[in-house]
């Protein structure tokens, strides 16, 4: 019985070869799609797998930072969590293995227990003294075995800010020579970070105990980690819950102290009977919310600040280097007036000072870098105090590190110049006797005032109390602290892990959007396909309708073919995204690895992936169809009985024409318009405007040879056809055709160009300011800071690069940088909190370095450095980042704010008030240097210097700076490199895309071919009557090649044309250089590609015979 | 004469084989200055084949084909080519105008190739007239899907008879019209072989159409013979 359903079925299989074809376009058309969203599945399983691998059982953290605390917090926070706690020492390292004279500049040495080996689930044995865990990378990178010796120099932190006055800025590094016990691989803590980033970190384990005692502080950390389950730790669980409950003031760097006993006459009356207690910090300076703390729980405590002068003179006498401590007026017991200086007898007696003599006080004040100003006050003598009292004690000199235990003067190492010719015996003398008991006492505020500093306004706290309370006040002190003020706060890694893995790069879209012309081309290949035999089958439609078909049963019938077809075609083609996914896997692991920073990208196949592009692929290809089979049965079906596939012919509305017209005028005109304003408002970097105008000329393009083609049609009286004429009649004659491969070819050629001109080098940018380099030839990182600014004297000196005439020349910049997550394109993770650049914005604006892509409106748009000198509010400061990395690395805009926690344990909040054009800084947010040191006192030195050369000679000066700073462990990058670096990531997407795109360039030739072959199949009749007529076989052949190559030349420019919009960027950035060659041989590759799919069918058609197909049959 | 077919013979496959295929044995025929001949015959006898062997557009498998007292096998495709341009006109049973050329177009199609500047210039004179002539001067500018498919069929005479042939072949041209249109086209066909001096080969199954013909043959089972009526 015929029914429909078997009606479909003895289409299908009649059907069968031509059908088999449109399957492979459906195939295609799924396989990609697919591939694409598995790719995306992929790259985001394998961030998890590595989010997992890099964290093993930890759950919470307290981060690495300066700051030290005991270890046996570790325990207490267990104690009460009932979850494994361990404490650690991390610090940045260099590694070298000096038997293959191989390193390692910036490794992570971590000191370890067993608590820490067991969060991962094989876990290794606790390294002991002298020896050492280490990752895979290490072991490759340095060549080391199992067994194999290894030297670390470690960055010393912990104890005073390393830029605080008066600091010791010896051994800012220590060594040790461990044995390398076993090598650590992913799954075992070889890749431990805390850090958001798929990058694997160069990681060594050493024993905690010899770590921290080889930084000077047995017994301390700097880093807590926990373990836990999945759900968010409340009540008693909580590890901040648990570190505030146990905490102790050593945690906070506060040390109490107990003083010897005074003399009873020397206690006023309302302290007698109660223990003398000093209050100190191992940060010398005490942060405000400590010295808060102090003063509003103890009662009657004193504030002190002891400041080290070069001199104290009067007249032509002077006393060099002695300790002059502001106190408050209770202190001394008598009211001090702002301009009064009391002194000690021995000071009186060496200056022959009397009750109103005038005395000068000459000090150093530091500024960033070490830099001193030397600056003097006035004081007159209020009164002279014996050497020994009951006020001044040798404890009111804070430990100085390098001189509180020095034996003489002259071993005194301090951050600031000692002339030790002033040095006298009996200075020294005074030392032996008094050390650094203070020689005179000015007023706390005017001492506050004259040495103001960063770090803090206090240097000790003094108070009395009864020794039972002493506990007390501790206790009472500890509650009103909060760890977060000293920097201890857990972050739930694992969950922040996870989010940054989750909400990172979407490679899925990405793919699918790299995709976009290959899943077009065959998208177009199937509608070719299909209506190659839909068109062929259209007269069936019309007996079906003399059968007594209704149009819509007749539509249902095609339709339903095309539905099985695209099935059967996109159920492989599910499968085949598997196949094209695992290529696209092993691209992104080998070629492309740049665009992922790692290699371990595993394939992972979410079924509904499977589903969803097997779906897409179906309804895309079907509705594909449908357009084809709705033009084509759009004809009366009476006349499709006939054959007839086109009423009157080719002819357009003239309302279509007009259409046509305005948007080929309006569409260029716009993109003009759009490219002019860009360029005149030099928003070179804004890339999606220019592709828009790119892709405005590109569509108006097409809209105008629509209109010329529609036009032809319909002109009248033209006398005998010329060769040129019947070619662009023929071309109009087909028009749909003619206009889909004018799409396809000029959207391939405006894809690839873009891609390819887009692609950015960088060489010989180093010069120009406006660059991406500031005109900065060299980025160079060191692992220990700079203390000195290397233009300076000193720092010179220091560094003796006063010898080294090739260094002379240079000028370096300093920048300070606070550590932070990756935000660069290099990281596939979306971060929240980037590192932070300390920049000079003065300097910056004066050279007029780097170019901004936006400014917030509260910005300086004439200086737009100026922007970032000031506070915005009171903990609000402005910033600026790369346009690229405020867009796609934080996902946000100009005006937005970031949150920090400043070093005060405040929140810090970083308003974004401008976009960098594509620079050096990129992964960094950049603020003003003095703000940055301003919220974290204790970032000291440099890490991070760009350095100018007058006469760039390159790898000498790098190679030559890298040995003369080895031990900070400087690596010298050319700033030029470091912007390809980062534009490697973009230009790795590029190649994706353009290699996909060749691929979808490919499909599109091949339907170009399909179509040649179809428009010859067809027109068959056409050039059997040319032969009829007495046209030669080589006058039709050139006919046929002279329509296509007009075709595809036509496509070709005006995808050139479209894409040099597109492309202005590139040729408009400083410095950029576009790959010419590489396009030329691009562009001519795709030509030879498109001739190729012109002459072989061409060729193929005429020697076939033609006769026939005069017969009409 | 001016053309003559001497021993035609045309078979499709291989001797002896299965799809061996007899089409014309040893056919002869001749076509003399201004004659109008009829080839009638049943389906699939091999009347267009023998006058594409005619018109040079097929080859025989054996035999000579003579046309202006030149042997047409001395020619190579281009040479062909240009006999059919200068010397044949062809109409089929569809008219077979392009499309995308108007009809005046169509109808100068075939001058295309031809570079002589003064023979090009008589050519549009000669359309111009020869439209006239056929009653299409007020279609000349309109585009063959505006037309009815008889107007279309005069046309395609008209663009036969462009280059002034001195053998106009038309194979069926009357099989896709109805009856009107048919004799009125075979009568056009007549008047012009008389009026423009031209022989005149029809293929046609229409026993009126070969009636209006001087002379008529009957082609069946490979052989041509002479019919009377």
């Amino acid at each position: 019985m015929m029914n429909l359903s078997r009606l479909i079925r003895r289409n299908l299989w009649f059907y069968r070869k031509p059908y088999l074809s449109v399957m492979f376009g459906v195939m295609t058309t799924t396989a990609v799609l697919t591939g694409a969203l598995i790719v995306g599945d992929s790259v985001r399983f394998s961030l998890q797998k590595i989010a997992h691998d890099r964290l093993g059982g930890i759950r919470y953290a307290v981060p690495p930072g300066e700051r030290f605390f005991r270890q046996e917090l570790a325990r207490g926070i267990s104690g009460i969590t009932k979850q494994a706690v361990a404490p650690a020492v991390q610090c940045g390292a260099m590694a070298i293995n000096s038997s293959r004279n191989l390193r390692i500049n910036q490794v992570v040495v971590t000191g370890i227990d067993q608590r820490f080996c067991d969060f991962w689930d094989h876990p290794f044995r606790n390294p002991g003294e002298e020896e050492a865990i280490i990752s895979r990378n290490v072991a490759e990178k340095l060549g080391l075995k199992k067994g194999d010796d290894l030297l670390l120099r470690i960055q010393k932190q912990g104890g005073a800010p390393p830029d605080a006055p008066f600091a010791m800025d010896k051994k800012a590094s220590v060594s040790l020579r461990v044995r390398v016990t076993a090598i650590a691989g992913d799954e075992g803590m070889g890749r431990f970070s805390l850090k958001s980033n798929q990058a694997a970190p160069y990681n060594i384990f050493v024993s905690l105990a010899q770590m921290s005692l080889a930084l000077g502080l047995p017994g301390f950390a700097n880093m807590i980690l926990t373990g836990g389950d999945d759900t968010p730790a409340t009540g008693p669980a909580n590890p901040d819950g648990a570190l505030r409950h146990c905490w102790q003031p050593e945690d906070a760097g506060i040390h109490f102290t107990r003083l010897p006993s005074l003399p009873d006459e020397a206690i006023p009356h309302e302290r007698a009977g109660g223990t003398r207690m000093e209050v100190t910090t191992s940060r010398i300076f005490f942060d405000d919310n400590t010295a808060e703390a102090l003063q509003s729980v103890v009662p009657g405590c004193e504030p002190v600040l002891t400041w080290m002068v070069n001199s104290i003179s009067c007249g032509n006498h002077a006393t060099p280097y002695s300790f002059v401590t502001g106190v408050s007026d209770s202190f001394l017991g008598r009211k001090i007036q702002p301009r009064e200086i009391i002194v000690n007898n021995w000071l009186a007696k060496d200056l022959a000072l009397h009750p109103g003599d005038s005395v000068g006080l000459r000090y150093f004040l530091m500024g960033p870098m070490r830099s001193l100003r030397e600056d003097s006050t006035r004081f007159v003598v209020g009164a002279i105090v014996p050497d020994r009292n009951s006020l001044a004690d040798r404890g009111l000199m804070p430990a100085f590190p390098g001189m509180s235990d020095a034996g003489n003067c002259r071993d005194w190492e301090t951050g600031a110049p000692i002339d030790l010719k002033k040095i006298r015996d009996k200075d020294e003398q005074y030392w032996k006797e008094y050390r650094g008991t203070p020689k005179a006492f000015i007023r706390l505020e005017t001492g506050q005032r004259i040495w103001n500093n960063r770090f803090g306004r206090f240097t000790a706290f003094r108070f009395v109390a009864v020794e039972s309370q002493i506990k007390q006040i501790r206790n009472k002190v500890m509650s009103e602290l909060s760890p977060v003020q000293s920097g201890l706060t857990f972050r739930d890694v694992f969950r922040e892990g996870r989010r940054a893995a989750g909400n990172g790069s979407d490679f899925g879209q990405l793919f699918l959007s790299l995709s976009f012309f290959i899943i077009l081309s065959a998208l177009l290949l199937t509608v070719l396909l299909f209506s190659l035999s839909a068109m062929s089958r259209l007269g069936e439609a019309g007996i079906l309708s003399a059968a007594g078909f209704r149009r819509r049963t007749i539509i249902l019938v095609m339709i339903a073919e095309a539905l099985v077809v695209a099935i059967a075609g996109a159920v492989p083609g599910a499968g085949f995204g598997i196949l094209f996914n695992r290529l696209l896997i092993l691209g992104l692991n080998t070629l492309w690895i740049d665009a992922v920073g790692t290699s371990m990208v595993v394939m992972h196949v979410e079924p509904v992936s499977l589903v969803i592009g097997a779906l897409v692929g179906i309804v895309l290809s079907v509705s594909a169809m449908a357009v084809v089979l709705r033009s084509g049965l759009r004809n009366p079906l009476s006349e499709l009985v006939k054959g007839k596939t086109s009423g009157t012919g080719p002819a357009v509305s003239k309302r279509f024409q007009h259409l046509s017209a305005a948007a080929g005028i309006v569409f260029p005109a716009i993109s003009v318009i759009m490219v002019t304003v860009l360029l005149v408002t030099r928003q070179t970097m804004n890339v999606p405007l220019y592709l828009l105008a790119g892709a405005m000329a590109l569509a108006g393009g097409l809209f105008l040879a629509n209109f010329v083609l529609s036009r032809t049609v319909m002109t009248k009286a033209h006398l005998i056809p010329r060769f040129r004429g019947l070619v662009i009649r023929n071309m109009a004659q087909n028009r749909r055709q003619t206009m889909a491969v004018l799409t396809l070819l000029a959207l391939g050629t405006f894809s690839v160009i873009i891609t390819g001109a887009n692609r950015k080098t960088y060489h010989g940018a180093g010069p120009d300011r406006s660059s991406g380099t500031g005109g900065f030839l060299f980025w160079a990182e060191t692992l220990l800071p700079i203390r000195y600014d290397l233009n300076s004297s000193p720092g010179i000196k220091a560094y003796s690069l006063g010898d080294e005439a090739l260094l002379k020349p240079l000028h370096y910049v300093h920048l300070t940088r606070r550590d932070g997550d990756d935000a660069s394109c290099l990281n596939l993770n979306q971060v929240s909190q980037p590192a932070l650049l300390g920049v000079p914005q003065h300097y910056f604006d004066r050279v007029g370095a780097f170019s901004f892509t936006s400014l917030h409106p509260t910005a300086n748009h004439e200086h737009p450095w100026k922007s970032l000198e000031k506070e915005l509010a009171p903990g609000v400061i402005p910033g600026f980042a790369d346009q690229t990395v405020i867009t796609w690395g934080l996902g946000r805009k100009n005006g937005d704010t970031l949150f920090y926690r400043a070093e005060s344990g405040k929140t810090l909040k970083i308003r974004l008030v401008g976009g960098l054009e594509n620079s050096i800084f990129q992964g960094n947010i950049l603020v003003s240097d003095s703000l940055l040191r301003l919220f974290y006192p204790s970032a000291g030195g440099s890490q991070v210097m760009l350095i100018e050369v007058p006469s760039a000679s390159g790898d000498t000066i790098a190679r030559r700076l890298e040995v003369l700073f080895r031990d900070e462990g400087m690596m010298v990058t050319s700033a030029a490199a470091r912007l390809e670096a980062f534009d490697a990531v973009e230009n790795t997407y590029l190649s994706v895309f353009m290699m996909l795109g060749a691929l979808g360039m490919i499909i599109g030739t091949i339907g170009f071919g399909i179509l040649i072959l179809r428009s010859i199949r067809r027109r068959k009749q056409e050039f059997a009557l040319y032969r009829a007529l007495g046209f030669t076989k080589n006058y039709i052949f050139r006919l046929i090649v002279a329509e296509h190559v007009l075709m595809l030349i036509a496509a070709m420019l005006l995808g050139m044309v479209s894409a040099l919009a597109g492309i202005l960027p590139s040729l408009v950035t400083p410095g950029a250089v576009v790959p010419w060659l590489f396009m030329s041989g691009l562009i001519l590759l795709m030509t030879v590609n498109g001739m190729l799919w012109i002459f072989i069918p061409a060729g193929a058609a005429l020697k076939n015979a033609l006769m026939p197909g005069l017969r009409g049959e | 004469m001016l053309a003559e077919l001497k021993n035609i013979t045309k078979y499709y496959g291989e001797k002896g084989a299965g799809n061996f295929s007899l089409i014309l044995d040893e056919v002869s025929m001749a076509v003399g200055e201004h004659e109008s001949i009829a080839i009638t015959g049943p389906s699939g006898s091999g009347k267009s084949t023998l006058l594409n062997i005619l018109g040079t557009l097929d080859h025989p498998s054996s035999g000579e084909v003579i046309l202006n007292e030149t042997g047409v096998n001395l020619f190579d495709e281009n040479g062909l080519a240009a006999i059919r341009s200068r010397f044949i006109g062809f109409v089929f049973q569809q008219h077979c105008l392009l499309p995308q050329l108007t009809l005046l177009e169509n109808i100068l199609l075939p001058l295309v190739p031809v570079r002589d500047k003064g023979k090009r210039e008589e050519a549009v004179i000669r359309a111009r007239r020869l439209i006239e002539r056929v009653g299409l001067a007020n279609h000349s500018n309109r585009l063959p899907g505006m037309l009815s498919v008889g107007e279309c069929q005069r046309a395609a005479v008209v663009r036969a008879l462009v280059n002034q042939p001195r053998l106009l072949l038309a194979d069926e041209p009357t099989g896709s019209l109805d009856a009107a249109n048919a004799a009125n086209l075979g009568q056009l066909l007549r008047e012009l072989n008389r009026e423009e001096n031209l022989a005149l080969v029809v293929v046609t199954h229409s026993p009126e159409i070969a009636s209006l013909m001087q002379k008529r043959y009957r082609l069946a089972a490979g052989k041509l013979q002479p019919t009377d009526a």
